[in-house]
């Protein structure tokens, strides 16, 4: 059997997935027929093609990030139901020295939800898949590289952005079933401050809890809804609330992850929220 | 005489003409009458040109996936040169065990028009035994043979290593 293309050193497939709670808001323009005949999913299949990033879904395809798997925009119809749009894909791309394409497919899941309407981002969940140990470890083509080099080289897209822009991030990293997280969250804490970059400046970690961002459903648990997860969250500030630096973000510290012995999949998890009693801003 | 002779000459001239245009350019009964092509997207009183041509439409599928406890496929079609408003898809899961293929869901048939937006996928779905890593593919076909082109097209997805034993 062929283990090409969408899959990585185990040859499993490596699904990645993004869920962006919130309300979405349907574009008041109705289509001239009436019912829009695009939808999420056919939109991220278009969008993700005319971006590069699609490799299709063909026998011995090449090229691209990802393949499709699925895509759902759901309208908000009430209090309850904040998961607004979800979007999974498979990665395709051969990974090791290179971070997660989260950025690239959190600007893709921008696109569309903002062709179907308006979204007040509340929160954001991600399946970041198992991830390969990095290169510098296994060749060590430079020594005392910390991070993965395309993700220092993207600092200069979130340079000079407007202050005021900067805000509280809570962010969980959840391990399933793989305790390691929680062992390494030290030094992942550690890692974080040592690299110079500012898109998101280090405040706390936390392994309580009551400090934990869980948003449901959980990607992790499929069939098995007894499934343990082990949780750290870290506080910081972010460069801004947007898909774009949370997509970086979440590569960046998928990386440290990595580097700090966690490859196994992670649940990633933000909000907005202040740890209680810290000042606002 | 020779107003005469002019004056037949422009009505056969009128009448191969008629008969040219009435042979091109048929009301579409036998379009109507046909298996496909004859969706909403077909007025009654359109005009289609009773010659078909062949096309070349294009299979497409996405990477057969977990969802829900299911394995789980889509497939579509691209009209490419055909202008056909609908097409016969199909799709079929096929697990890979001990080296063989075996069909476990589907076919899956809808006539759906072209582009795999919202309401133009077919679906195929199969429900896990247990999370046991396995292979998976979808084969997809398409077919038109409606008022306009004809022509059909297959293909199969990148296999799969994905937690589903069916």
């Amino acid at each position: 059997l062929s283990t090409e293309s969408a899959t990585f050193a185990t040859g499993v497939a490596r699904t990645m997935l993004a869920a962006l709670y919130g309300e979405l808001v349907p574009q008041t323009k109705s289509p001239p027929l009436g019912e829009p005949s695009e939808d999420a999913y056919s939109l991220f299949h278009a969008r993700s093609a005319a971006m590069g990033w699609l490799t299709p879904g063909v026998e011995g395809a090449s090229g691209g990030l990802w393949g499709m798997n699925e895509a759902e925009a759901v309208p908000a119809s009430g209090p309850q139901s904040r998961r607004a749009a979800w979007f999974q894909v498979v990665l395709t791309g051969q990974a090791p020295g290179k971070p997660l394409p989260v950025q690239p497919f959190l600007a893709c899941a921008g696109d569309v939800v903002a062709r179907l309407g308006t979204l007040q981002l509340e929160a954001i969940q991600l399946l970041l898949p198992e991830r390969a140990a990095p290169e510098d470890r296994q060749s060590a083509p430079r020594s005392g590289v910390r991070v993965t080099e395309p993700l220092l080289d993207a600092l200069n897209w979130f340079a000079d952005r407007d202050p005021g822009l900067r805000g509280p991030v809570r962010v969980t990293l959840d391990g399933g079933p793989d305790p390691s997280i929680r062992s390494a969250a030290p030094a992942i804490a550690q890692w974080v401050q040592e690299v110079r970059q500012d898109v998101f400046v280090y405040n706390s970690y936390s392994l309580a809890g009551d400090d934990h961002l869980v948003l449901w459903p959980a990607p992790l648990d499929g069939e098995q809804p007894d499934l343990a997860h082990h949780r750290v969250t870290f506080r910081g500030t972010l460069a801004d609330w947007s898909l774009d630096t949370l997509g970086w973000l979440a590569a960046f510290l998928a990386d440290g992850s990595t580097r700090t012995g966690v490859s196994m999949p992670l649940i990633f998890t933000a909000d907005q929220s202040e740890l209680a009693g810290s000042p606002a801003g | 005489m020779r107003r005469m002779l002019i004056q037949s000459t422009r009505m056969i001239a009128v009448a191969v003409v008629a008969a040219w245009a009435a042979f091109l350019w048929a009301p579409s009964a036998s379009a109507a009458a046909a298996p496909l092509g004859s969706g909403p997207g077909h007025h009654a009183t359109a005009q289609i040109p009773r010659v078909q041509y062949p096309c070349s439409p294009i299979a497409k599928g996405d990477y057969v996936h977990v969802s829900s406890g299911d394995a789980s496929g889509h497939g579509w079609w691209l009209d490419n040169n055909c202008n056909e408003s609908y097409g016969y898809v199909c799709i079929t899961l096929q697990e890979n065990l001990s080296g063989t293929w075996y069909n476990k869901a589907g076919p899956n048939c809808a006539s759906i028009p072209p582009g795999g937006g919202s309401g133009k996928r077919v679906t195929a779905r199969k429900a896990c035994s247990s999370t046991k890593y396995t292979y998976w593919r979808s084969y997809v076909t398409v077919s038109t043979s409606g008022g306009k082109g004809y022509g059909s097209d297959s293909t199969y997805t990148p296999e799969q290593n994905i937690a589903c034993r069916a």
